[in-house]
């Protein structure tokens, strides 16, 4: 098994804190953002959602803000409609996290969406296993419904701003 | 699950900029480079995100990456510049090189012709000069 270059890093204690605070000081404000303008919302909006003030969204989308409480990360998430964990990790974990998970994980969707989802998923799966649908048996367990993207894929606001030159 | 990978530029005569500007900042600035190059590894289209934005104008086919750290005066901008060489959103993965890093604060750009430097530097790339290192 290959060391990462972070986790040589990680060996220094110095970094590795540094690296955790950034991580939460930095990445949670950079998330709320990425997480608005993938819904087309603008901080009105998600501060409606939220039962917050405009200027407390501007103020907690800025990573060098530093001052996010639990309570306001909480509001948040109530208004993504999502959850928000803190817990006590390994830095092995903290490694995973930040150079093995996919895109997907930054755009969290809501419980409604993940709601639909697992829905449709079970439907199709019973359909599948009464009959109505024609499977081969044995590919059953291995069925997967038609994948529906949680999140709206049209581009928005801020999203627009840019664009990546093939070269 | 890196969808991009990030090169450094080192030149004909052995110097990688980038290197060298990392290793003079201060332990933050330090993660926060790092933090939001990890970040972009994992985002197929960077259309759209703040982390990174194409230079236009006399600078066009650059690119900087862009993070700051302190507030009000003591407020610096980091730009650390580079260019696409292959595109994540045709290709499995893209590359980035990083070319060399600069910072602005008060305005102030330094190194101040950074991004002319930058050019002259993707055109010695661009011309076969100087090697490509894995950046992590």
């Amino acid at each position: 098994m290959n060391i990462s270059s972070l986790w040589k890093r990680f060996r220094s204690r110095k970094y590795r804190h540094a690296f955790v605070e950034a991580q939460l000081k930095r990445g949670v404000p950079t998330q709320i953002r990425t997480m608005r303008l993938k819904r087309c919302w603008t901080q009105k909006e998600l501060a409606q959602k939220c039962d917050l003030e405009q200027g407390t969204i501007s103020r907690i989308e800025n990573p060098d803000y530093g001052q996010l409480s639990f309570e306001t990360v909480l509001a948040v998430a109530r208004g993504f409609d999502c959850a928000f964990i803190g817990r006590f990790v390994p830095f092995s974990q903290l490694r995973t996290l930040v150079e093995d998970s996919p895109e997907r994980d930054d755009l969290v969707p809501t419980f409604e969406q993940e709601d639909a989802e697992i829905t449709s998923y079970t439907e199709f799966s019973e359909e599948a296993v009464k009959g109505s649908i024609a499977v081969p048996v044995q590919s059953v367990v291995n069925i997967h419904p038609p994948r529906r993207p949680l999140l709206p894929s049209r581009r928005c606001g801020d999203l627009d701003q840019g664009k990546l030159a093939v070269v | 699950m890196s969808v991009w990978e990030f090169m450094d530029y080192v030149s004909a005569s052995g110097q990688n900029r980038i290197l060298d500007w990392y290793e003079a900042q201060e332990l933050e600035a330090q993660v926060a480079f790092d933090q939001t190059v990890y970040a972009l590894r994992r985002i197929r289209d960077w259309h759209g995100r703040w982390q990174i934005k194409p230079l236009t104008k006399t600078h066009a086919g650059l690119w900087q990456v862009r993070f700051k750290i302190g507030r009000a005066e003591n407020e610096i901008k980091y730009r650390p510049v580079g260019i696409v060489t292959r595109d994540a959103r045709v290709s499995p993965t893209g590359q980035f090189v990083l070319l060399l890093g600069c910072q602005k604060k008060l305005g102030q750009y330094s190194p101040p012709a950074a991004f002319d430097e930058a050019l002259e530097l993707k055109r010695d790339f661009e011309a076969g000069r100087g090697d490509l290192y894995e950046h992590f």
